[in-house]
């Protein structure tokens, strides 16, 4: 990536692998490994959305726990930006793959998580103001009457109203108790969100105002996503530049716009051919994948995508290809995306 | 599509209730459960706490009267007009000439009223405060009044106190084991669910290790070790003990099981992404998780508790003499010629049944009242 | 072409359940013809998929049709010619021959990812019974045996035909070597798979209708394109009506040709897929139409959402249910008068106090 590019970097991720062993027998011996992540590498700058997007069980989801370290890495580096650890202020990239708990546990200030499911993703026995100040708890900050201020702040900011506080999950609806994990992830001032399919489980209707509250909530307190989804439109809405996934790898990276215009991974061309438009007049020209994703434990040779993919050649099943920066931002990786001429939206 | 809208319209109409709230509010509409959480109140305080009050006689009170009938309770007072005073008659010795037995009748012509809060055999209540007053008695005055309602045993031991003290020991044994057994259960299965891996394994082998055992001849066998010369009050704990180290394995495995997978729970991880210790997450999310459906089957499993008592006790394994369980009373009844004779002796069998269906009837409310989100 | 084959008038179903009454449908009124399309497209708890049960009697409990009335027009033939008799389906028994004989028959049923609706704490007897009267997929039973079965109940075949029949089906949806898959378990095929198993067992009976209630919302969207594909081409060849459920506007798009827009209970706008999507009356399915991204079309801007939330079923707001939430709320009319099912163009209907001229 060129110099320039390189200073408002905030998450920088290098390499980053996690297998998951596969055991059987009464000796939990390992006969193999899901290569739920494998071998992947991104970068986040200050205030940007990263799009990440795949169809299930591309280790979208792994991947973001992994940087949260909710999973131990197999392998790999991923590097944030932060001055917690310098004595004069000065901020510097920090392996979070090396720090030790306590370490970490400081950082975690900095790195929230929305999740998917919001039924899930809140304890049916703590009451809202519970589990909005928790972090804080978590961290000493919450005692006194400021946690209260603190919470009644956070809510609002969600759209929520402050005698909500006292209720339990379970009194909101889906829309809403989203609304209280992105209150919660808030609660620290982080820099870095990571958003694992945020509104999936939402409808249409409600889906678009979490989106709008996560752009404005965005451009106040100046947050960098990592946004992923496995929906197309909705990840290119919300996102500046967008990563697309396939069996643990990351195949193109590019600007949102350009990724769409201009894809150069016949994946990413098939994937957006395959999302039904809205427009009953529109005249599909789908191109249909065949067969099913690849199993991450036991993938095929070469590039993962070959057995799929319409412009497969020999090389292609017999090298992994390698990932590159092809255009200025634009990464890529397949072995034959210099001469394909592959059709956007 | 509407299976959907109900519950959640449900939750809607009760404005701001915490997760206790809402299973106490499921609870109250379980009438059963409700006359079976009565009816343990009502066994633990009058065996448990005021067994001596209640009881008209002491537990080492002896009558003349060796396997007495029970006494019929009739409103009449002493010249025989209707009372509202309730009243017993009295017992007549006599002798089987052919069976060679000494036997009694109910002789109808002496009647001993029954007083309410009278003094009789002194007593310490709750164990520190001294008196003297019964729930019911006979006149203190008349040395030859006595109302034995089940009947005395062959020693001449009123039935109707001894069951109430017996119970006592069951039921808190019942009590005291399943709190044991609940504590190492989910300490165990939280410890080995929670950190996995070595510990996980050594765990669970050694629940399987101990559930591998069949039941009566370990019991024989830890009985059997436990020193004649012990005083009953040490074999009692040292039998709730050996209740508690076969059962504990149960529970832990499913507590085990109910962490694994409340581990991987959203909620769960998000508070592992903001640095929460493990102190945190296993008495702020994971136990609290486990905690309801624990308490059911903690609740179902106090009847087999008590149960075990009374087995091993009859087997003679359990507690002996002096000691008096409900147990040790059916255990005076093990014989055919006490069958034949005293048939009455076994009316500790209906307050063995009562407890149990009570616990069962509380416990299955229970189940139901603590998923009151999935309920409809 | 346009020779009815369902209509469905004035349909309710309501739910008596504790805390009052759910009209889970209200005054639904729409016809699916033959070899037509129909899409049904709403949020969730709006009441599509329970109009879609209704027709096949399979609402769930507590719920109950209380009003209108289902018409089939059945085409049987008698005496060589072929006559259309009509059956009214509200009519009908809901355990009885008759209708047993449409459901899974003359009308087929595809739900969400067959598999994910079974859980462990049922046993396998329950399963059995569940899927011969939900029409899915048993976990612990072959694909063909439980094909076999379906195409048994409906045709008078042998097994060694049906099984023919079964195999044949199998490779018309795309399941690849299907002589060996037929003998395959439900859990040894993927996602997608399983789909197109239900696909099969659905058409493997002719039926002259497939009702498909989210049949693709389980599925990741290489493997959702393929199903649809699956479904259309099928479609031109057999001549089946479709009624599609879905909360997804672009596969609605892409399959429908006449559209149902549903929200709380009310069908709120009906009308070609063109003019649902090019020319939208209600403010409800112009809110909607707004509040989704589009692919290929980048924009920072915010999207323009429904306000509010989807009201509480048992306190339904007076007047148009969608009037606290409608950017085009008329005070004084829209929370006193209740809309009425307007024409607004050539077949194109909608219940809306706009176009009402009041």
């Amino acid at each position: 990536m060129t110099e320039q590019t390189r200073d408002n970097i905030l998450l920088d991720v290098r390499g980053l692998k996690k297998y998951f062993p596969i055991q059987r027998g009464l000796l939990r011996r390992t006969v193999g490994y899901v290569k739920a992540v494998d071998d992947v590498s991104f970068y986040v700058r200050e205030g940007e959305t990263l799009g990440l997007v795949g169809e299930s069980g591309c280790g979208k989801t792994t991947a973001a726990r992994t940087i949260i370290r909710l999973y131990e890495p197999t392998a790999g580096e991923v590097y944030f930006k932060t001055d917690r650890f310098s004595a004069n202020g000065e901020t510097e990239m920090v392996n979070l793959a090396e720090l030790d708990k306590e370490q970490m546990k400081l950082l975690r200030q900095d790195i929230a998580m929305i999740f998917q499911d919001p039924i899930g993703s809140l304890n049916p026995r703590m009451s809202v103001f519970d589990i909005v100040a928790e972090p804080m708890v978590i961290h000493g900050k919450g005692k006194g009457p400021e946690t209260e201020e603190t919470v009644i702040r956070l809510l609002e900011r969600v759209g929520l109203r402050p005698e909500h506080m006292r209720r339990y999950p379970h009194e909101f609806s889906g829309g809403q108790r989203q609304r209280i994990g992105i209150a919660r992830a808030l609660a620290l001032n982080p820099r870095l969100v990571l958003c694992d399919e945020p509104v999936s489980a939402l409808d249409v209707s409600i889906q678009a105002q979490t989106l709008n509250l996560l752009q404005d909530l965005q451009a106040d307190f100046d947050l960098a996503y990592v946004f992923i989804a496995h929906d197309l439109s909705v990840v290119q809405h919300i996102s500046d530049r967008v990563a697309v996934m396939y069996v643990g790898k990351i195949v193109e990276m590019a600007d949102a716009e350009e990724l769409y215009i201009h894809p150069l991974h016949p994946y990413t061309e098939a994937l957006m051919s395959a999302v039904p438009k809205p427009d009953p007049l529109y005249k599909s020209e789908r191109i249909i994948m065949q067969g099913d994703v690849a199993d991450p434990s036991n993938p095929p040779s070469g590039c993962y995508f070959h057995p799929r993919c319409r412009y497969a050649k020999d090389i292609c099943s017999q090298e992994a290809p390698e990932w590159r920066e092809l255009e200025p931002d634009h990464f890529v990786a397949c072995h034959r995306a210099e001469e394909l001429q592959l059709r956007g939206v | 599509m509407a299976e959907q809208k109900v519950p959640e319209t449900n939750k809607k109409r009760q404005i701001s209730q915490s997760y206790w709230s809402l299973v106490w509010w499921k609870f109250k509409k379980n009438k059963l459960a409700i006359v079976g959480g009565i009816l343990i109140i009502l066994f633990y305080s009058i065996c448990g706490l005021f067994a001596e009050f209640f009881a008209p006689y002491t537990l080492d009170y002896q009558s003349d009267y060796l396997e007495a009938r029970p006494q019929p309770v009739v409103f009449k007072d002493e010249e025989g007009n209707f009372s509202l005073r309730p009243a017993v008659y009295g017992l007549e010795e006599k002798i089987d000439q052919t069976l060679r037995k000494r036997f009694y009748e109910v002789n109808r012509t002496k009647i001993y009223p029954i007083y309410f809060f009278v003094k009789a055999e002194p007593y310490k209540l709750l164990g520190f405060i001294p008196t003297d007053i019964h729930l019911f008695g006979t006149d203190p005055a008349d040395p030859e009044a006595h109302v034995f309602l089940f009947g005395t045993d062959r020693l001449g031991r009123d039935l109707f106190s001894r069951i109430i003290y017996g119970g006592r020991l069951s039921l808190l044994i019942g009590l005291l084991g399943q709190i044991l057994t609940f504590t190492l259960g989910m300490v165990m299965g939280a410890i080995s669910g929670y950190y996995g891996g070595v510990t996980d394994i050594i765990v669970q082998r050694l629940t399987e290790f101990v559930g591998a055992f069949p039941d009566i001849p370990l019991f024989m066998a830890l009985a059997a070790a436990i020193p004649v010369t012990w005083s009953p009050i040490l074999v009692y704990f040292m039998l709730t003990l050996i209740l508690v180290f076969i059962r504990w394995g149960g529970l832990a495995r499913q507590v085990r099981g109910l962490i694994l997978s409340l581990r991987e729970r959203e909620y769960v991880l998000a508070a592992r992404s903001f640095g929460a210790s493990d102190a945190r997450l296993m008495f702020r999310h994971l136990l609290p998780g486990t905690l309801s459906h624990c308490i059911v089957i903690a609740t179902l499993m106090i009847p087999g508790m008590i149960l075990s008592e009374t087995a091993l006790s009859w087997l003679g394994l359990g507690l002996r003499p002096p000691l008096t369980s409900w147990g040790v009373l059916l255990q005076e009844v093990s014989s055919v010629r006490s069958i034949r004779f005293a048939p009455w002796l076994l009316t500790t069998v209906p307050f063995v049944l009562l407890a149990v269906l009570s616990f069962n009837m509380l416990g299955d409310g229970l189940r139901d009242a603590m998923d009151p989100y999935g309920g409809r | 072409m346009s020779e009815p084959l369902i209509e469905v008038k004035d349909l309710k179903v309501q739910f008596n359940v504790r805390d009052g009454i759910i009209h889970a449908v209200d005054g639904a009124t729409f016809t699916i013809n033959r070899g037509q399309t129909l899409g049904i497209i709403g949020e969730s708890g709006c009441g599509k998929s329970v109009t879609a049960k209704a027709i096949l009697r399979m609402v769930p409990r507590p719920g109950k049709v209380t009003g209108g009335e289902i018409l089939y027009h059945r085409r049987i033939k008698s005496n060589g010619s072929e006559i259309t008799d009509i059956v009214n389906i509200t009519e009908l028994d809901p355990d009885g021959e008759e209708i047993r004989k449409i459901r899974g028959g003359e009308i087929g049923m595809i739900f969400q990812e067959p598999m994910s609706s079974l859980t462990p704490v049922y046993t396998a007897g329950s399963h059995i019974g569940e899927a011969v009267g939900l029409h899915r997929l048993v976990p612990i039973r072959k694909v063909g045996a439980q094909m076999v079965e379906t195409i048994q109940a409906h045709r008078r075949i042998s097994k060694q035909e049906a099984r023919e029949i079964a195999i044949d089906m199998l490779r018309r949806v795309g399941i690849p070597k299907p002589e060996q898959r037929v003998d395959a378990y439900p859990h040894q095929l993927s996602g997608g798979q399983r789909q197109r198993v239900m696909i099969a067992i659905a058409l493997s009976c002719e039926p002259k209708m497939l009702i498909a209630d989210e049949p693709t919302t389980a599925l990741d969207v290489s493997i959702e394109a393929q199903i649809l594909d699956i479904m259309r081409e099928l479609q031109e060849t057999v001549d089946m009506a479709i009624m599609f459920i879905t909360h997804n506007l672009g596969v609605v798009a892409e399959m429908a040709e006449e559209i149902c827009v549903m929200y709380m209970g009310k069908i709120v706008e009906r009308a070609s897929a063109v003019e649902i999507f090019y020319e939208p009356q209600h403010p409800y399915t112009r809110a909607l139409l707004k509040s989704i991204p589009h692919v290929g079309k980048k924009s920072r801007e915010r999207l323009a959402s429904i306000k509010g939330m989807v009201p509480d079923p048992f306190n339904l707001p007076s007047g148009c249910v969608f009037h606290p939430r409608c950017p085009e709320y008329m005070p004084g009319k829209c929370d006193r008068i209740v809309p009425s099912w307007t024409q607004v163009g050539e077949n194109h209907w909608a219940r809306c106090l706009l176009y009402e001229g009041v």
